[in-house]
C-alpha cells in the first residue's frame, strides 16, 4: 500500500493491520460497547450531570425574566454513546481523510486503540436543543461557570462550517474507571461532547444527517466546480440550507428585540 | 415572605429564579394596608409539558392585587374584594374539587361589582390551592 491513503475503511482497517500491527475484529467491538456504556452509565449517575441537569430549569427561569421567553424546550436531555462504527470511522477521519500531515501522524499523534478512547471526545454526547439563537451562548456561558465551580475542565467551540452547520461543543473531561479487555478495570480521561443548538438548526441536522454521514464517509474529492457553484449539487442546497437558517434566526433575534424594546416602552 | 408562599410557589414547581421575582413583587405590594394573606400563580400547562405562568395575586382580608404577566411586566393593580364579588364562573376538567391529579384542569372567572374581572387558571396540584382561594377568598366575599 505505501504512502498511499486508504479509499475506505477496508483498507483502513488493512491499513491499520500493516501499520500499526492493530487488527480490529468483533472483540473490538464487544469491548468498544461495553467500555461506552460504562461511561455513559457513570456519567449519568455522576453528581455532576445529575445537578447540572437539574439547574437547567433555573438557566430557562433567568432567560424568561431576561427576555420574556423560554430557554429550553425539555429539562433532561439524554445522553447517548457513539456505535462502534462511527466511533471507528472517526478515527479513519482523522488518522487519514483530514490527516494534513498524511502519511506522517497528524496532529496530535495516530489514533489508536491503545489511546482512542481519550482522544475520540465524543464517545458519549448528548444535545441541548434551546428555542432562540441568544440561548445557544447563554447556556453555554451558565455551563461554563457550573464547569469551574465544580471543579472540571471545559472547553468550548462555537462551530461554524462552510457546509452550514451552526453549533456550539461544549466537551467535559472526567475520569472513568473502565473495563480493560482483561476485565480488571483502568482510569481513562474521556471527554463528554455536549452539543448546543437552536430547535431550527436541530430540525435541518436531523433531514441532513444522512447527507453529513456520507460526506463523511468520502474522501474529500477535489473537484474542478465547487459545492458553491454547482447549484444542481446536493451540498448546494443542503449547505445553503443551513446558512439561511442561521441569517432567519438571526432575524428573529433581531425583531424580537425590537418588540421588547417597544413593550418596555409602552 | 411567607414560609407558605414560598412553601406554594415550590409545590407548583417554580424555580428559585422566579421565586426571587416573585418575592420582589411581594415586597411592592406591602403598600397594601393589610397582611397578605393569600397568594396564587395563574398558569396552563403548553405542549411541550411545561407551565406557563400568567398573572400573580395576592389576596389581603379585604383586597384583591394582580401583577399581570409577572414574569415580563411590572403592571400592577389592587381592587376592594370586601362584599365586592357579584358573579363567578368554574370551569373544570378531571377535577373533583377534592384531590388534584396530573390531569386536573381548572378556570375560575371572578366579577366585581364595580366593572372589572379576574382570570384564574390552574393545572395540575395548582387545583387545589385555586380551590381553597375559592372557598377563603371569594365565596366570603359574595354579595
Amino acid at each position: 500500500m505505501g504512502d498511499e491513503k486508504p479509499k475506505n475503511i477496508g483498507e483502513y482497517r488493512r491499513w491499520l493491520q500493516d501499520k500499526h500491527g492493530v487488527k480490529i475484529s468483533s472483540k473490538d467491538e464487544v469491548y468498544y460497547n461495553a467500555v461506552s456504556e460504562r461511561i455513559k452509565t457513570d456519567f449519568e449517575g455522576s453528581d455532576f450531570w445529575v445537578r447540572l441537569t437539574g439547574n437547567l430549569h433555573e438557566y430557562n427561569d433567568e432567560y424568561l425574566l431576561n427576555t420574556g421567553y423560554d430557554l429550553l424546550r425539555q429539562y433532561k436531555p439524554g445522553l447517548l454513546s457513539k456505535p462502534f462504527a462511527s466511533f471507528f470511522l472517526k478515527t479513519y477521519r482523522k488518522n487519514v481523510l483530514l490527516n494534513a500531515n498524511w502519511p506522517k501522524e497528524p496532529q496530535g499523534g495516530w489514533i489508536l486503540p491503545s489511546n482512542w478512547y481519550s482522544k475520540i471526545n465524543d464517545i458519549v454526547r448528548t444535545l441541548i436543543e434551546v428555542k432562540y439563537l441568544d440561548g445557544v451562548e447563554f447556556l453555554i456561558e451558565k455551563m461554563k461557570a457550573f464547569c469551574k465551580e465544580s471543579g472540571g475542565e471545559c472547553l468550548v467551540f462555537m462551530e461554524a462550517r462552510e457546509e452550514g452547520y451552526y453549533a456550539a461543543h461544549l466537551y467535559i473531561k472526567r475520569s472513568f474507571e473502565v473495563p480493560r479487555m482483561t476485565w480488571d478495570t483502568e482510569k481513562v480521561e474521556v471527554s463528554i461532547e455536549v452539543q448546543l443548538t437552536t430547535q431550527l438548526q436541530e430540525v435541518i441536522r436531523r433531514l441532513l444527517h444522512r447527507y453529513y454521514e456520507d460526506v463523511r464517509k468520502r474522501e474529500q474529492e477535489h473537484e474542478d466546480l465547487k459545492w458553491q457553484w454547482n447549484y444542481k449539487s446536493d451540498e448546494f442546497a443542503a449547505n445553503y440550507l443551513g446558512h439561511i437558517l442561521h441569517y432567519v434566526e438571526g432575524m428573529i433575534m433581531e425583531i424580537r428585540d425590537k418588540q421588547r424594546q417597544k413593550e418596555k416602552m409602552l | 415572605m411567607k414560609e407558605q408562599f414560598t412553601a406554594y410557589l415550590k409545590n407548583v414547581g417554580m424555580s428559585d429564579v422566579l421565586i426571587k421575582r416573585v418575592e420582589t413583587i411581594h415586597r411592592f405590594y406591602e403598600i397594601c394596608p393589610e397582611e397578605l394573606t393569600g397568594i396564587f400563580v395563574s398558569e396552563v400547562i403548553k405542549e411541550d409539558g411545561n407551565r406557563e405562568y400568567g398573572s400573580l395575586w395576592f389576596f389581603s382580608k379585604t383586597y384583591v392585587m394582580e401583577a399581570k404577566s409577572f414574569i415580563s411586566k411590572d403592571d400592577f393593580d389592587i381592587t376592594p374584594l370586601h362584599k365586592r364579588v357579584s358573579y363567578w364562573s368554574i370551569e373544570k376538567q378531571d377535577y373533583d374539587f377534592i384531590k388534584a391529579t396530573e390531569k386536573s384542569r381548572m378556570n375560575l372567572r371572578v366579577g366585581f361589582k364595580h366593572p372589572t374581572s379576574g382570570d384564574f387558571r390552574a393545572s395540575k396540584e395548582n387545583c387545589d390551592f385555586l380551590r381553597d382561594i375559592i372557598q377563603n377568598h371569594i365565596m366570603p366575599n359574595m354579595i
